[in-house]
Order: structure tokens, then sequence, then C-alpha cells
């Protein structure tokens, strides 16, 4: 297969003097039409389809005017009940693991432990994760799971859907 | 078996397509758009609990299994979900090459029963590099739940190809197709499926370069089509020659690493 033989061939396509691009398409449009004249011919679908529970949930989460309110209320509604909601465990948790840390404090002063081991464990280590404990799981263990539910639901897909001219105008996909 | 694989160097060129050429099995290429059930074709033939896909994330990797079917054991490659053979992408590119140089002994094109216009784009495309194609009609219940009703044997008329209705998430029909894979192999069934024919402008055109191409490369038409290179010339693909000469490169340097081994 030399390249002479090829530049052969290429030369005797160029004087055919085509444009491969409409010969792509044409070839394309003749692809699809057999196939539609192959199906039409052999298909028939008894009647319409009633639509379903879901697809009606579908047209109504993605539809051009309803589908951004019901987003962002769906999102303000998640964001609500971690925020707000976060607040009772997290007053709670902090009132526990303050008490615990009372307690270990008698312990040290009772063992006479001297004041920088005490600073540095009780004041440092246990009262930092004891705040970032009582601050950050309660929210974590709400919005993870309602989340989880979100997309398991198809709920954030539908999001995404909504999102995806945004992102694309935005040049984060092409 | 009947076909002269390991004469035609075919086996050599499978090899570089990460198929085991000694173990001189059928290869069974399994072929269809994303989302038709062909993994689920795949993992029903072969037994193999297999998770494929080419969604972004996740690598292109071509998957392959064993089964045995009348004491013949068959190589089932699953080869990446493509809506075309048109090779602009990647997994497009990955099947036509596959199909088109390692030259599978039978090609299943699995299709969704529920869109099976979108789906016979394929296998028409398919038709035009390969004789040996069986048209799998998956998910045949969806399309029963959906009052679609398809006409097999108008459509087996049509497509002059060998058509097995399955439901392969019940393994449904897959003995069936089993049994249709096994007689093309067998060449107990000659198969001269359906050719697209395009409009007379690109036909004749086709015309003109087929001579040429045979009088340059007397001996390509064994290993090829001939005409399906014509169309993929006029369409303007010039690196098809490269993609030849790789192949036929590759399958040169391998026959002489086997002469040295001998």
């Amino acid at each position: 297969m030399s390249r002479q033989q090829q530049s052969t061939i290429f030369s005797k396509i160029d004087n055919l003097d085509i444009n491969h691009e409409q010969i792509r398409d044409e070839m394309v449009k003749d692809i699809y039409d057999t196939a539609e004249e192959i199906a039409e011919r052999n298909i028939a679908s008894s009647e319409v389809e009633k639509e379903s529970w879901g697809e009606k949930f579908d047209t109504l989460l993605t539809s051009k005017c309803l589908g951004f309110p019901m987003m962002l209320l769906m999102l303000g509604i998640v964001f609500w009940v971690t925020i707000v909601g976060a607040n009772y465990p997290s007053a709670m948790l902090a009132k526990f693991l303050f008490w615990i840390e009372g307690h270990l404090s008698n312990l040290f002063v009772a063992l006479q432990a001297p004041e920088w081991l005490h600073g540095m464990l009780i004041k440092g280590v246990y009262r930092t994760l004891a705040w970032v404990i009582s601050v950050m799981l309660p929210p974590m263990a709400i919005f993870f799971p309602i989340f989880t539910l979100l997309e398991d639901l198809g709920l954030l897909p539908r999001v995404a859907f909504n999102l995806d001219n945004f992102f694309k105008k935005a040049g984060g996909q092409w | 078996m009947g076909l002269t694989a390991q004469s035609s160097g075919v086996n050599l060129l499978r090899e570089s397509f990460n198929i085991d050429g000694d173990k001189n099995n059928p290869v069974v290429a399994l072929a269809g758009n994303p989302n038709t059930g062909k993994s689920t074709v795949f993992n029903g033939l072969t037994g193999l609990k297999q998770h494929t896909g080419n969604w972004p994330g996740k690598t292109v990797t071509q998957a392959k299994g064993y089964y045995t079917y009348l004491s013949q054991e068959y190589t089932v490659v699953d080869l990446p979900g493509t809506y075309s053979l048109l090779a602009s992408s990647i997994e497009e590119q990955i099947a036509r090459d596959f199909i088109c140089f390692a030259q599978p002994e039978v090609t299943v094109v699995i299709a969704d029963a529920t869109n099976l216009e979108r789906n016979l784009n394929l296998l028409l495309q398919v038709t035009e590099l390969s004789e040996r194609v069986v048209l799998c009609l998956n998910l045949m219940d969806e399309a029963e739940r959906k009052n679609i009703k398809i006409d097999l044997n108008g459509l087996a008329t049509d497509l002059q190809v060998p058509i097995v209705p399955t439901i392969a998430r019940d393994e449904k029909g897959l003995s069936d197709l089993k049994k249709v894979i096994d007689k093309i192999v067998n060449q107990e069934v000659q198969l001269d499926p359906i050719k697209i024919k395009y409009s007379s402008k690109i036909e004749e055109k086709v015309e003109k370069i087929v001579p040429e191409l045979n009088k340059q490369f007397p001996n390509l038409r064994k290993n090829i089509n001939i005409r399906w290179l014509a169309l993929r010339l006029l369409e303007g693909d010039r690196t098809i020659f490269e993609t030849l000469e790789e192949c036929y490169d590759v399958n040169l340097k391998n026959k002489k690493v086997v002469e040295r081994r001998q």
C-alpha cells in the first residue's frame, strides 16, 4: 500500500469534485430514511400510551416556567430543614459534650495533673473536637440523607437537566 | 471451523484486538446502542458478571467472555455501545475497527424493541461491513407493555437477517440466540442481508472509485469490503488507509514473530 497508490486514489476522488461533508450528510440521511421506512412497515403501536404518573411529574419539574421555581423551592426547603433543624441536635450535643468536659476537668484537678497538660488535652484537644462535632455533625447527618433521597428520586438529575444550558454558557461543557 | 480464519491471517489481526488467536474460537461480537441491555445479553451468554459502560468517567473497555454451545467454545466480545459506526467518537471507532478488521464470525446487533427505528440505523451500518449479522430484539417485555407490536417475519424479510427476540433480563431467548449463532458459524445458513441503497448521486461515485481501488490494491478485496472502503473515502475519511496500514503492518510484524518462534 504505497504512498503513490494512495495518492492515485486520492486524486481520483478529488477529480470527482465532491463536497465530503455534503456526501456524509446524504449518506446519514439515506441510512435514517431506510431505517424509518423499515420500522414503519413492521411496527404497529396500537394506541398512544397515556402519560404515566412519572412522566407528568417529569414535565412539571422540567417545564420552562415551573422548573426553576420548583427547583429553588425544593433546594430552599432542603437548606431550611438542614439549617434550622440542625440547631436542636447541635444544642443537645454541645450541652452533652461540655457536660463531659466539666467532669474531665474535675478529674484532672482531682488527680493534681499539671496545668499545661490540662490545658493541652482538655481545653485544646477535647474542646475543639467537641465544638466541631456539635456544630458539623447534625447538619451533615440531615443534609446528606435528604440529598441522597433527592438523587434517588430522580429530582437532582432533573435539576441538572434544567441547569444544563447555564453550564454550557459558562463553558463548563461543550 | 468452516471459516478460514487462520489462513487469512485474521487470527493475528485479532490478537492486536486482544482476542486470543491461539484458542481458535469463533468470535461473536455484540454491537448495539447504549441502554439496550447489551451487557445483560453479554452476561447471560457468558455467565460472567461484568459491568461495562462508556459513560464519562468510565474507560472504554472491551469486555470479553466465553461460552460453550454443542461442545464448541465461542469467544464473545462486548463492543462499546454506539448509535452508529461513522467513527466520530472513540467508541464508534473501536466498534467499527473491530467488525471491519477482526472480522468476527458473527456480529449480533442488540436492539431495543421499544425503539426499533433508532436501533436499525446501527444494524444497517453493520450489514455494510459484514454479512454474518444477527438482530437480537431485546426488551421484548417492555415493548409488549408499551403495546408495540413488531412484525418479526416482515422485519426478517425486509432486513434479510435472522431475528431473535429476547428478554435478556430473564434469560429468555438466549438459547435461541446461541442456536442461530451456531448455525451461522457452521455455515448452515447463508446470509445476504440488506444493503443500503444510497442516492444515485452517491452510488455513481462509488462505482467510479471501486474499480480504481481494485486496480491499485488487488489484494485488499480479500480482507475488507471494497464498497465500504469507497464509501468512507467518499465521505472524506483520509485516515482510513493509515488504519489499514496499521492493522496489516501489525499483522505482518506478528507473522514474523511467530515464524521466528517456530
